[in-house]
């Protein structure tokens, strides 16, 4: 070993963390298949207008919840709805205009504080009447600052159901992250042995980790499905498509094979207790460093690239840094801007 | 490559970088969308309230030859701008500008332009009322650029390579360093059933020349012809400088449009074009949860260079 910069530790870690990185991926982009189907945020997102519109009748419907109705029927918001399922996302605009439309005295022209207020003065007693009227007496006659004032109340609340949301996922992805390190067997440490016996594999998988690491944060995120538009037929350029990119590529799909699996995996029968207890340990450990998520080990990879690519010597350094291929440098930059 | 020019490098993407820090955010409604999504051009009503005296300088940066022109138009209510590239060449077309009195509306045509260059910090909805520009380029996300019809006078003959009286050329990023960033740029939209949202950062680069090699035949529609094509840079013809095939935007009656009409599969063009965001892309976000995606752009060509 060449000490720890550069040797087999750090290598093996990077390879290590590589790999919770993109069952992480993979156990996110289940996560989010699930939550699709039980359509979990729509059910979240419905409980949020319950809690925000609930007990509050209208003019014209003395039902105790008849805000809530007139609400779901604006076309702003049915229109949102796919096959009258709840949808899994308002944007906090749309919940002002719609709200504002609902109380509003004038159904023409710019909304006015005045038709606001007279249609907030209408309203029958009600939770939703009472907020209304102290979000517009700090919103100082301006329309667009009630509109901000009923946005901000809509965004308080979506942070706490968020809460609720965050912690329901992530019992779900706990248990995810546990069946997929004993379905797939990916045992920490098998997968630490196999690294460190493996030079070509840990070659290869600092390879593929510092690409992965290069993807910009935030753009296409390595913690949720990235998007593409393309096109089926060259020749229809009008019908673009919006596609989902695999969350792991074939590169990362292939090394990952080669660290976890079931081929050559001893039976039960062939274990002792001894080896039985440590492939227990090694799922339990992939487990919880899984269900850490996505962004987590993402973050962790970078630092631990940076810390990698510091501690080499310079002309190491070069070797690896540099892009094969550098077209952008190579002549004069002709530069302009507007 | 050595140290000075890896430094440069290295210091220019970090501008470029930090230059998208500073995101703007569009509302657009689903019905202009819609309307304009697969159009070449837009035919619109303009009140010019601001204007140079005279088209930029031919050279690099913002010497590009165009001259700008700040107004209101009823049909895109954002705050825009109007361009005429090569300036120079349309002499009446200038006439009519600085005789223009203000307040006075002149029917302008040409290739709209949606590009997050000068966006304002407040979020831009359209519909909302315009204020008055104080200058010829205020805080703007929507363009006519370049103008093909400015009031009764045809400036299509302005889709040339831009030069200055002399003959001096235009220079353009080149494709290998335009097309990297374009693609870069990141950006989140929503879509509801009345409105799409953008927000992006701020995209810096324009004008760009590349070769274009047509991934089919060109479609016409009323105002131009649309194709897919692989992007390669000039000096290195072999390997596209990014790997999937982009949409291209001709203006018909342009003598870009001219030559692609008849050109086939497999056939290559030497050309200057700008990015604009293509609302058709951006209309194939389904409705419901915003996405975060790369910024979906096309390409206006807005001159061919000779052979």
């Amino acid at each position: 070993m060449n000490g720890l910069f550069g040797s087999t530790v750090l290598d093996v870690a990077v390879g290590l963390i590589f790999v919770y990185l993109l069952l992480a991926i993979m156990c996110t982009s289940l996560n989010e298949w699930i939550s699709g189907i039980l359509n979990l945020r729509g059910k979240n997102l419905a409980l949020a207008i319950r809690q925000l519109l609930d007990r509050q009748p209208t003019t014209r419907n003395p039902g105790s919840d008849s805000l809530i109705e007139a609400f779901y029927n604006h076309p702003l918001i049915s229109g949102m709805m796919k096959s009258s399922q709840h949808p899994s996302y308002i944007p906090a605009r749309t919940f002002a205009t719609t709200l504002m439309d609902l109380v509003s005295h004038d159904r023409q022209g710019f909304f006015t504080i005045e038709s606001i207020q007279a249609g907030i003065n209408d309203l029958p007693e009600g939770d939703v009447k009472r907020t209304l009227n102290a979000l517009l007496r700090s919103a100082n006659s301006d329309v667009a600052q009630a509109q901000k004032n009923i946005e901000n109340w809509f965004n308080d609340t979506m942070d706490q159901v968020s809460g609720w949301y965050k912690r329901k996922v992530q019992l779900i992805t706990a248990v995810i992250a546990l069946l997929l390190a004993m379905g797939m067997n990916a045992d920490t440490i098998r997968i630490v042995g196999t690294l460190w016996h493996n030079p070509e594999l840990r070659a290869e998988g600092i390879k593929l980790a510092e690409q992965r690491a290069k993807q910009k944060e935030g753009s296409v995120a390595p913690s949720s499905p990235a998007y593409k538009f393309t096109y089926e037929d060259p020749n229809d350029p009008f019908k673009p498509k919006m596609t989902a990119m695999p969350p792991v590529t074939q590169p990362e799909q292939h090394f990952l094979s080669q660290l976890v699996g079931w081929e050559n995996a001893p039976t039960w029968k062939d274990l002792n207790p001894r080896d039985g207890f440590l492939i227990l340990l090694g799922w339990l450990l992939t487990a919880i460093a899984v269900s850490l998520g996505a962004p987590f080990w993402f973050d962790i990879l970078n630092k631990i690239i940076n810390i990698r690519n510091a501690g080499k010597s310079p002309v190491e350094g070069a070797k690896t840094d540099v892009p094969q291929k550098q077209t952008v440098e190579t002549r004069p930059v002709k530069e302009q801007s507007k | 490559m050595n140290l000075r020019k890896r430094a440069f490098c290295t210091g220019l993407l970090i501008a470029l970088g930090c230059s998208q820090i500073h995101a703007g955010t569009l509302v657009l409604s689903s019905k202009f969308v819609d309307k304009v999504k697969n159009t070449a051009t837009i035919s619109i009503s303009l009140e010019v309230d601001e204007h140079l005296d005279k088209p930029h300088a031919v050279g690099k940066s913002g010497q590009d030859g165009d001259v700008h022109m700040a107004g209101r138009s009823a049909q895109v209510r954002l705050p825009m701008v109007a361009e005429i590239v090569n300036a120079r060449l349309e002499k009446q077309s200038m006439q009519l500008l600085n005789d223009s009195k203000p307040d006075s509306k002149i029917a302008v045509t040409g290739a709209w332009r949606l590009w997050f260059e000068h966006p304002s910090k407040e979020t831009m909805i359209q519909g909302q009322p315009v204020n008055k520009p104080e200058d010829p380029n205020p805080d703007h996300v929507f363009e006519v650029h370049p103008i093909t019809q400015f009031g009764k006078i045809s400036v299509l003959d302005s889709f040339v390579p831009i030069t200055n009286t002399k003959g001096k050329e235009y220079l353009a990023y080149q494709a290998a360093k335009a097309f990297p960033y374009y693609e870069s740029l990141t950006s989140k939209i929503e879509r509801n059933s009345t409105s799409i949202s953008i927000e992006s950062g701020r995209g810096v680069l324009n004008y760009a020349e590349f070769i274009l090699e047509l991934a089919a035949k060109p479609k016409e529609v009323d105002d131009g012809y649309f194709v897919l094509a692989k992007v390669f840079d000039v000096n290195e013809e072999e390997d596209p400088v990014i790997p999937d095939a982009r949409r291209m935007v001709f203006v018909k009656g342009t003598a870009p449009a001219n030559k692609v009409k008849n050109m086939k599969k497999g056939g290559r063009l030497h050309v200057l074009g700008i990015p604009r965001i293509n609302l058709a892309e951006v209309a194939a976000v389904e409705v419901g949860t915003p996405v975060e995606i790369n910024l979906p752009y096309e390409m206006i060509i807005v001159a061919v260079f000779p052979e």
